[in-house]
């Protein structure tokens, strides 16, 4: 119990950073998922191809070897003199990108084709087509997946605190470190991540019943 | 399938709207379309009929380019169909097309469906394209249900609002593409009903031309035969008067 109070100032640091970097790399994430789905049901090949090949290489490559990547690769073929954050930052970013990739595409999947059919033949071009039809009607489909995919990203965002990043899972190694029982520790570290993790699917659940009367 | 007739229109060719020269379409084995050639002029009706999977949707599909074609040529108004883009885009705004199974978008109201075409493609003002869509939507007997989503709406209704969707944009070519077969026999009247007001009212303002492609009994003024190759045009009428022959010669 006093491992906490007496580290406040060290939990709170990490419990924000966690915050931070989830979000941060969150919002990368959609943003890439969201371009790299149009990509991939694009009708112009090259698109397709990259997309299937950005899916396959950040799906299928363990995240702490991205990390390593974004440590030791990057900066020297690159971009030199990232921040540790930011290099975590497009480590969790990147990985995650291409499960939220995959989650939008099955939503894609889920609009019946005479949707965009009909879009086109109103004289809509394709990026119209994804923006305004097609995404909209596939957003309630995908939120579930999606809140499982951001969970998920806030749990790997613990692999930045062994690269030295500031966030609530590198707390635990430094009071460790300093010879606290690692059983109080643990325990805070984990309803720190519990009390994000509730709250993103809180969130999500919400914008679920949300969309759901819209119709 | 031994008989190709085609009986060529004598107008002009300037009045030619629509023109199918030589086209063919492959589903993997299956020759849907071969070598169909078709001449629609402005303000004509065509009624393409056959029985099912002889490619009347195909065909009705192929002149907006929802389905490429093998072999042929296709041109609307004297322009050929682009490839895939931005002018295919501005091309399709001007061909209105009606789909058997409606597809009005899910998520937008009737009036919001109305309006998304000419806000979003054709750039028209918000309050002057919802001045039109209301129009339309009074004129096909919808007009109290703007604010609904398609959910809520019948059969019936919902084709007649997807007809006033297309409209609002004002095409040069309407296809419809088996209207009325995915709907109760009861609805079935409403939809054909407005359908042969729009051919009687001959050409509104923001409808310069109209074509209409569909297997029904709103037939005014050609019918047009289609099975594979067999495309035959006859005069109105004549369809009510004498069996159809060649259907009952398989």
């Amino acid at each position: 119990m006093n491992v906490l109070l007496d580290h406040l100032p060290e939990f709170r640091e990490g419990f924000i950073g966690t915050i931070l970097l989830t979000l941060a790399s969150g919002a990368l994430a959609m943003v890439l998922g969201i371009v790299i789905a149009g990509f991939r049901v694009s009708p112009v090949p090259p698109l397709r191809f990259f997309g299937a090949a950005w899916v396959t290489l950040f799906r299928n490559t363990p995240l702490t070897v991205l990390f390593l990547v974004a440590w030791f690769v990057v900066p020297v073929i690159f971009m030199p003199g990232l921040s540790p954050w930011t290099k975590a930052l497009l480590a969790l970013g990147f990985y995650t990108s291409a499960f939220v990739c995959e989650a939008i595409r099955s939503g894609i999947n889920t609009v019946p084709l005479g949707q965009a059919e009909a879009a086109r033949s109103i004289g809509m071009t394709f990026f119209q087509t994804l923006r305004l039809i097609v995404l909209p009607q596939a957003t309630r489909t995908v939120i579930p997946p999606l809140s499982s995919i951001f969970i998920a990203l806030t749990k790997n965002s613990a692999i930045a605190g062994a690269f030295s990043v500031t966030e609530l899972f590198g707390v635990q190694k430094l009071l460790s470190d300093k010879g606290f029982d690692i059983a109080w520790i643990f325990l805070w570290v984990a309803i720190g991540y519990l009390i994000i993790t509730f709250t993103i699917s809180g969130l999500f659940r919400l914008l679920e019943r949300r969309l759901g009367v819209a119709r | 399938m031994t008989e190709v007739s085609v009986t060529k229109d004598a107008k002009p060719a300037a009045d030619d709207l629509v023109v199918l020269k030589g086209v063919n379409k492959h589903f993997g084995a299956l020759h849907v379309l071969q070598d169909i050639d078709l001449t629609i002029t402005r303000g004509e009706v065509v009624v393409v009929i056959g029985p099912s999977g002889s490619g009347k949707s195909t065909l009705c599909r192929t002149i907006n380019r929802l389905e490429t074609i093998d072999a042929g040529a296709i041109s609307i108004d004297g322009k050929p169909l682009p490839q895939e883009g931005k002018e295919l885009a501005r091309l399709r705004a001007d061909v209105g097309m009606v789909f058997q199974s409606f597809n009005l978008f899910a998520h937008k109201t009737v009036l919001e469906n109305v309006m998304l075409g000419q806000t979003k493609v054709r750039r028209t003002p918000k309050a002057e394209a919802e001045e039109k869509a209301r129009a339309l939507l009074d004129r096909v007997g919808v007009g109290s249900q703007a604010d609904k989503y398609p959910a809520q709406l019948s059969g019936g209704q919902q084709q007649r609002v997807a007809i006033a969707r297309a409209l609002a944009m004002g095409p040069k070519v309407m296809l419809f593409d088996e209207p009325t077969s995915a709907l109760d026999p009861e609805m079935i009247n409403e939809v054909l009903e407005v359908m042969q007001q729009l051919a009687r009212d001959g050409m509104p303002p923001s409808m310069p031309g109209r074509t209409t492609a569909s297997p029904s009994t709103s037939a005014e003024t050609k019918d047009v035969h289609h099975e594979g190759s067999q495309v035959r045009r006859r005069g109105g009428g004549d369809r009510r008067s004498r069996p159809d022959r060649h259907r009952l010669r398989r």
